[in-house]
Parts: C-alpha cells; sequence; structure tokens
C-alpha cells in the first residue's frame, strides 16, 4: 500500500510541475511612423486627371497599390514594366513569375467606425459615375482618408497585361513588404524630416496606357518615413510612450498615413505557430493602430 | 456523487472565460472606446473622471481611444501592464490535475482490488471517484483561465491608470510642398515669394556702433551653414525649404553679414547684419533693436536661425531654419 501511495504522489508533482506558461508579456517598445509622398497629398483631383492610384499599408511594412481608372475609356496596366524600388535601392516588378509575395495582414487598420472598402474608395476618389463631383474636382480630405481596408475584397490579377474598365479599379497583383515600415520600423527617432533628407525612401511606377496600347505613361510616386519615434516600454508604461509622442509630434493624428505600433511577444509567437500566414488574424490583440491611405494621380 | 459532478461541470463553464478590470482616468465626460471592430464604447467618464474598464482575459489590449467631449477625434492612448503571475490559479490547477491524478489512480486500484474480492478495494476506488470530482472543479476552471492571454502571458493591467490628453495639432506643422509649388519653384526666375525684408525698415551693412573684442569671433564663425528650414504665419508652415543655405561673411572680429539662399536666389532683399556674443554654448548673433531676431550656432557648427519679423507683401512672417557648417 505505500508504494502505491509514493507511485500516485509522484504522479501529482509530476503534474503540479507541468503548468507551463508561453512567458511573460514583453513589449520593449511602442513605435510611432509616418509614411508620406514627396508631395502634399492632393486636396482636389482634377477633372482631367487619367489615373489615380490608392496606396494602401499595413502594419507588417507591406504596400498594395489600387489602380482606379479615371477616364471613360479601357485603361491597361502594363505589370512587367510597374516595380517598386525598395530602400535599398533594388526594384522588383509587379509582374516576374519567380517573385512570390502575398500579403500577409489585412490592411486592416482598426479604425473601426469608418469602413473603407472599394466603394469607399470609389467614393473618395469620386469615380463610379459621380461626374458631377468629378467635373468640380473631388475633395478628398481628411475624412475620407480615415479606415479600414480589407484586402480580400480586391481581385488581384497575376498577368503581365491587366486591363481596367472604364472608372474601374484593380489592385496590383503583390503586396511587396517594404523595409524599416510597420513593425520592423527602425529605432532612430525623427520627426517631420523632409524628403531630401529622408533615409528610408521608396517608389511605385504604375506603367499605364490610357489609349488602349497606343502609348504608354508612368505615374511614380516616391515615398518616405518622414516620422519615426521609438519609446522604450521595458516597464509595461505604454501609456507614457503614448503621451511622449504627442509630446514630440503634436500634429501626430493628422499626418495622412501613420501607425502606432506596440511590438509584442504574444503577436510574435501567434505568427510563428501560425501555419499559414495569410491566416493571421489578431482578433483579440490590439497591438497596432494604423489610420490613412496615400493618394497620387496624373 | 452525481451533485457534485454537475456542480463542478457548472462551476467550470461559467469560471473558463474571466475578464480583466482597472480604472482609467479621463478628462470628464470623455468616452473610452475599445479598438475592437465594433468600437464599442467601454465607459463614460461623468463627474469623476474615471471609468472602470472591464476587457475579456483571452485579450492584449494595448492601447483605447478615448474621445473628448465635443470632439470628432479619437485618440488613441496606450494601456500600462504589469507582470503577474496568477499564481493562485496555477496552484489551483496543478492541485487539480493532481487530485484527480490520485483519484484517478485510486479508482483504478480500487476497483482491481475489489474485484479480486477486498471490501476495501471498493472503498479506496469510492474515495477515489471522490478525488476525481474535487480534482475537476478546482482544476478545470483553472486551467480555463490559464490558456487566456493574461494568464498565458502573465500580465495584468495596472488597476489605476492616469490619462493625460496632451494637446494635439488640428493640422500638419510641416506640410510638404505640393507638386504645383514644387513644380513652379524649379522653373527658373519664376519665384513664388517676393524677396523678403527684415523688420519694417531693411538692415543694412552700414549700420549700428561697434563694440570690439580681442577673440575674433567673426572670423569663427564665418561660413556656409546648409540644412533646412520654413516659413510660418501665424505658427502655420507657408513653405518648407528642403535646402536653404545660410552663408556668413565677417565684417570685423564682433559683427557678420548674414545671407539666406533659397532655390539659388537670396532671401532677403539685403543682407542682415549680427552682433556676435560669446556665450557657454556658442555664439548668438542678434540684430539691434531686434529681439526677435536671433542665430545661435553651437561650437560644433550647428545653426539655429529664428527671424520672426521676416515681411513679405507686408505680412508679417517667421523664419525658421535649422543648418549645419559646411567643411571649407
Amino acid at each position: 500500500m505505500n508504494q502505491l501511495i509514493n507511485l500516485l504522489c509522484a504522479g501529482a508533482s509530476l503534474l503540479l510541475v507541468s503548468c507551463g506558461t508561453s512567458g511573460n508579456l514583453s513589449v520593449p517598445r511602442v513605435i510611432y511612423q509616418s509614411i508620406r509622398t514627396e508631395y502634399a497629398q492632393p486636396a482636389v483631383i482634377p477633372e482631367n486627371a487619367q489615373i489615380a492610384v490608392t496606396y494602401l499599408f499595413n502594419e507588417r511594412g507591406e504596400m498594395q497599390p489600387i489602380v482606379n481608372n479615371l477616364t471613360g475609356d479601357v485603361m491597361i496596366i502594363d505589370q512587367t514594366k510597374s516595380f517598386v524600388i525598395m530602400p535599398d535601392g533594388s526594384s522588383i516588378s509587379y509582374y516576374d513569375p519567380t517573385v512570390i509575395s502575398e500579403a500577409t495582414g489585412n490592411f486592416n487598420s482598426q479604425t473601426g467606425s469608418e469602413t473603407l472598402n472599394l466603394g469607399a474608395i470609389t467614393d473618395a476618389l469620386g469615380v463610379n459615375g459621380r461626374i458631377g463631383s468629378l467635373a468640380r474636382g473631388v475633395n478628398i480630405g481628411s475624412s475620407t482618408t480615415n479606415g479600414t481596408f480589407y484586402s480580400k475584397t480586391v481581385t488581384r490579377t497575376d498577368q503581365p497585361m491587366v486591363t481596367i474598365g472604364p472608372k474601374g479599379m484593380i489592385a496590383m497583383s503583390k503586396a511587396f513588404r517594404v523595409a524599416g515600415v510597420g513593425i520592423n520600423a527602425h529605432d532612430n527617432n525623427y520627426v517631420d524630416i523632409p524628403f531630401s533628407k529622408a533615409s528610408n525612401r521608396f517608389s511605385c511606377c504604375i506603367y499605364y496606357s490610357a489609349d488602349e496600347g497606343a502609348t504608354y505613361q508612368k505615374l511614380v510616386t516616391n515615398f518616405y518615413v518622414s516620422s519615426n519615434i521609438s519609446k522604450n516600454t521595458a516597464d509595461g508604461r505604454i501609456g507614457r510612450a503614448f503621451t511622449s509622442i504627442y509630446k514630440e509630434k503634436p500634429d501626430a493624428l493628422v499626418e495622412n498615413l501613420f501607425m502606432f505600433l506596440i511590438p509584442n511577444n504574444i503577436s510574435t509567437n501567434e505568427s510563428e505557430s501560425s501555419w499559414d500566414n495569410s491566416l493571421i488574424q489578431h482578433s483579440n490583440i490590439y497591438d497596432n493602430y494604423l489610420k490613412g491611405i496615400l493618394i497620387d494621380f496624373q | 456523487m452525481k451533485l457534485i459532478i454537475i456542480l463542478c461541470a457548472a462551476l467550470a463553464m461559467v469560471s473558463c472565460t474571466t475578464t480583466e478590470k482597472f480604472t482609467l482616468n479621463v478628462p470628464r465626460n470623455a468616452t473610452v472606446i475599445c479598438p475592437s471592430p465594433q468600437n464599442k464604447v467601454l465607459g463614460v467618464a461623468h463627474n469623476s473622471g474615471n471609468v472602470v474598464i472591464e476587457c475579456p482575459s483571452e485579450w492584449y489590449l494595448g492601447y483605447v481611444y478615448v474621445q473628448q467631449e465635443g470632439s470628432d477625434t479619437k485618440i488613441p492612448m496606450g494601456i500600462d501592464f504589469e507582470r503577474c503571475n496568477h499564481t493562485g490559479t496555477k496552484i489551483a490547477r496543478g492541485a487539480g490535475y493532481a487530485l484527480t491524478g490520485i483519484g484517478t489512480g485510486a479508482v483504478i486500484i480500487g476497483t482491481v482490488v475489489g474485484a479480486l474480492g477486498t471490501e476495501t478495494g471498493w472503498v479506496i476506488a469510492g474515495g477515489g471517484l471522490a478525488l476525481d470530482a474535487i480534482g475537476l472543479g478546482v482544476g478545470w476552471p483553472a486551467d480555463g483561465r490559464i490558456s487566456q492571454t493574461a494568464y498565458d502571458y502573465n500580465f495584468k493591467y495596472s488597476k489605476y491608470q492616469n490619462i493625460d490628453i496632451p494637446t494635439l495639432s488640428p493640422t500638419l506643422l510641416h506640410p510638404n510642398p505640393s507638386r504645383e509649388d514644387k513644380g513652379k519653384k524649379e522653373e527658373p526666375k519664376q519665384t513664388l515669394r517676393k524677396k523678403a525684408t527684415s523688420g519694417k525698415n531693411s538692415e543694412s551693412a552700414t549700420a549700428s556702433k561697434v563694440s570690439k573684442s580681442r577673440t575674433d569671433y567673426g572670423k569663427r564663425i564665418e561660413g556656409v551653414y546648409e540644412g533646412s528650414g520654413s516659413l510660418k504665419l501665424n505658427g502655420r508652415s507657408e513653405e518648407i525649404y528642403d535646402e536653404i543655405i545660410v552663408k556668413i561673411k565677417r565684417i570685423d572680429k564682433n559683427h557678420v553679414l548674414v545671407s539666406v539662399i533659397e532655390g539659388e536666389e537670396e532671401y532677403f532683399d539685403a543682407p542682415l547684419r549680427y552682433t556676435i556674443k560669446n556665450t557657454s554654448k556658442g555664439y548668438k548673433l542678434t540684430i539691434e533693436k531686434m529681439p526677435n531676431s536671433t542665430i545661435s550656432i553651437s561650437k560644433k557648427g550647428e545653426l539655429k536661425f529664428e527671424h520672426k519679423d521676416v515681411y513679405i507683401e507686408d505680412r508679417k512672417y517667421a523664419l525658421l531654419i535649422s543648418a549645419q557648417k559646411q567643411k571649407d
């Protein structure tokens, strides 16, 4: 009987020590980042503009261009000659079968109240039959740059040439991750630097034809990280980090595209254990706030 | 026995999901909103300014929105957390598992012994079942909690958190130039801005008295400084200069002429005459009778130009420049 009791006690001890957890929550820093285009965002898209490109970013630093055909004719996008130039100077074509790129985030800014889907972008740009608005010039002020975008709602076409119908839009075939943007932000601190002084610049070139392939034009948009503020939060004081970011940049919330990032080991662990990156959902983890879109036109 | 099992199961069901409670002190009548897709209002701070927040333990809530009364802006503000081992819950889970293990062992052994004809065996088996029930009752709810994010990652939100809403600017303080403006500037000899005047009456090189010193400060700071700047009207940036040059030319030991060059053109209609003072941090340059116009230059050659009496077409602007001395 004594042996039996010893055996049971040993089993109980094993059970007691098997209560492991995933570790302690670690939030090393809070990052604020704003991304700008070289030139100020347009207040109005002129009546004679042929193309407008909406650039969406997610917290992982992936950029997704949505091309809007503002003409009444068919527009052709040559994806073989459309590309992104990364901060290190490397260039990646949107149609390159050797390059596999898939956005792993949801372009979900979690602003919640306003959902920026395809229809909202259309409204923002004044396309989709809103000729009256277009004729007067369409105001795309701050109110229309709020929102959430779900990339799942957009059709991507990984073809060399993509055709967009009159007043239509399409997402470019790939969303490339830009180094130093989003969760992989550098630790450097700078506020409102001009484009000429920026070290983290990148560009996107959309090569298009508005006359059914007779002639081609390109729309080149230059981006840069205009502000990057990183605050240490080793003691868990996230609130203080937010406050000091606002003190350094009082206009933090009126940038056309900005994000607050709270990198932590919960998200990291989830990402590592996920069998399919494209399905990552942070439904219970509120660790990033991304707001805004960038627009360019020609 | 059945009753015990049912009670334990019911207890387990209601205890699996728990919430984390903490208090936020925000400005009076401000609304605290959850950043979930539904933008759920977590509470409104009435007289006390306190809002008790309750969020599921399955979440990690890094921030909430605070919306002040009468404002449309939802300001994201960080939520503090502390390390918390949740030791009680872990012990409960371990003890539950242990009791269940012992109970199950006792049931098996007791049944075997009982089947061999020994009465004590059935007593042991009965006791084992009771232990199983208690173990499940204690361990199951605790186990449910441990898998939740706050327990799994050993944290809790700080019980009382004071949120100071900072003063925020409703407009961009340093907007980029528009494509149209930039294009116009790049066209030769088509400056948007007329020549600026320093003060109502432009100071020239001929003005002011000279106070002498032994050290030749003029020679020390003479040179070309390159940097960026902005022209502000009532605190708002009207123009941004990505590249602007400040040229300092020595007049004598204590005086210099300062020219500002932007877009290859002189900014002012005449060079500005400054008097140099040596300070502990470097040099301070002032224009006589114009206290709003100063230049400070550090010993490392960092220049801060501030001129709040710049007149362009009868409007008073402030010109701010930050620049670095270039090597000769």
